[in-house]
């Protein structure tokens, strides 16, 4: 499970939140290795200054723990490995296991010096409990598409995917 | 009545009557039908105004029963959801026992031993596979006979817990070893299901308006588990 709330300077201060919210990202590239489609593994999630966490998260899964209406919006950071030809690349969501209609995108990649993001959003409503997870599947499994992490020099890295989730009511 | 027509001054008029005037036969035509057609409304009027009341009653008395075999259909499936559910925890948990006994033998030095008991778990853990697998359907099956009297919240949030479940499958790694996906995730999920579920009162047959935390159900993790049972050996 994730990794709770660091207390900073301010150690005895508990904060509790009315509206959840997570940032999730993952600092691990991740390419298709079948045609089937794949769920995104996020291995990070941002530290809420002395509070607690109001969403969880477990590998590809995002839960959540208090019930009401979200904004999900998840960047990946897409590139591939070799080939020239236009490929195609999709990402959506899943929630409890079923693919959420309307919510899938698609981006094409030239060749591996192309980098792009692909925003992904959606408004939906969840109940606690309920896990998401952010899918992806490409056109081919032979020329490395998926989403890359990078680490450029004196920068920070970027990572394979942020995925940020507002509670709005 | 003839003769008392005649007697009726001229300068009457048809509707007069008073000490000179007489009431005349039309009037009396019109006020007599007026008084009869007034007394057998009212009475009518009256029996129409029983039946209509007795009526209402027994159509009271049987929205009322349907009420409560309603609310007694909510309990019951409340219930039995509960229950179901419990014992959805318990077979997974039974899955994940055999699991970790299945990848404790495969550091068994003798194979012979190794192979009886990873044949031995693997039924079990068939068994239990189809268990779970029956239980899910039966929430399912109640969850189609109550919608009627089940909030549609509560039977997606119910319906999306059983979704999930249902489609983590056990699998065997290159290795050989067999792991249970997202057990961790099936149990927190159906965690909080059952602390909803455990919400409702029989009293006015509603869930109530808990306020949801935040704290998490830690879980040990798998490589523990192995550990405790070669422990236990």
């Amino acid at each position: 499970m994730s990794g709770r709330g660091n207390t900073g300077n301010q150690p005895n201060i508990v904060r509790d939140y009315k509206k959840a919210f997570g940032q999730f990202s993952s600092n691990r590239t991740q390419r298709l290795e079948s045609l089937k489609p794949c769920e995104i593994e996020l291995d990070s999630q941002e530290d809420v200054a002395g509070g607690v966490h109001t969403i969880d998260f477990e590998k590809g899964d995002i839960v959540i723990k208090q019930s009401g209406i979200y904004l999900i919006i998840a960047c990946p950071q897409i590139g591939k490995v070799r080939g020239t030809i236009p490929r195609w690349i999709d990402f959506w969501v899943r929630l409890n296991n079923v693919d959420v209609p309307n919510s899938n995108i698609r981006t094409v990649i030239m060749d591996p010096q192309e980098k792009t993001v692909v925003p992904l959003n959606a408004v939906l409503p969840f109940n606690r409990g309920d896990t998401l997870n952010i899918m992806m599947a490409a056109e081919t499994i032979g020329e490395g598409l998926g989403i890359e992490a990078i680490q450029p020099d004196g920068e920070p890295t970027i990572p394979s995917i942020i995925v940020t989730l507002v509670q709005l009511d | 009545m003839a003769a008392a027509v005649e007697e009726r001054d001229s300068t009457c008029g048809t509707f007069d009557w008073n000490e000179r005037c007489d009431l005349s036969p039309t009037a009396h035509l019109v006020v007599g039908d007026v008084l009869i057609a007034g007394s057998i409304g009212g009475v009518l009027a009256f029996i129409f105004y029983r039946l209509e009341h007795k009526n209402q009653l027994k159509i009271d008395k049987i929205l009322e029963s349907q009420q409560a075999l309603n609310e007694r259909r909510k309990d019951y499936s409340v219930e039995h959801l509960k229950s179901m559910l419990n014992l959805v925890i318990f077979a997974m948990s039974m899955m994940r026992g055999s699991i970790t006994h299945y990848n404790a033998a495969n550091m068994l030095k003798d194979k012979e031993d190794q192979k009886w008991i990873q044949s031995t778990t693997l039924l079990q853990l068939k068994g239990e596979e189809g268990k779970l697998g029956r239980i899910l359907q039966n929430v399912r099956t109640i969850l189609v006979a109550s919608n009627d009297v089940l909030e549609p919240d509560v039977v997606n949030r119910i319906w999306g817990v059983c979704n999930y479940v249902v489609g983590i499958e056990v699998q065997q790694k290159e290795d050989g070893s067999m792991v249970y996906p997202k057990y961790n995730v099936c149990r927190l999920k159906l965690t909080y299901l059952l602390q909803f579920l455990q919400t409702y009162s029989q009293a006015n047959h509603a869930f109530s308006e808990k306020e949801e935390t935040y704290e998490s159900v830690e879980f040990p993790s798998e490589l523990a588990e192995v550990r405790e049972v070669q422990q236990q050996k």
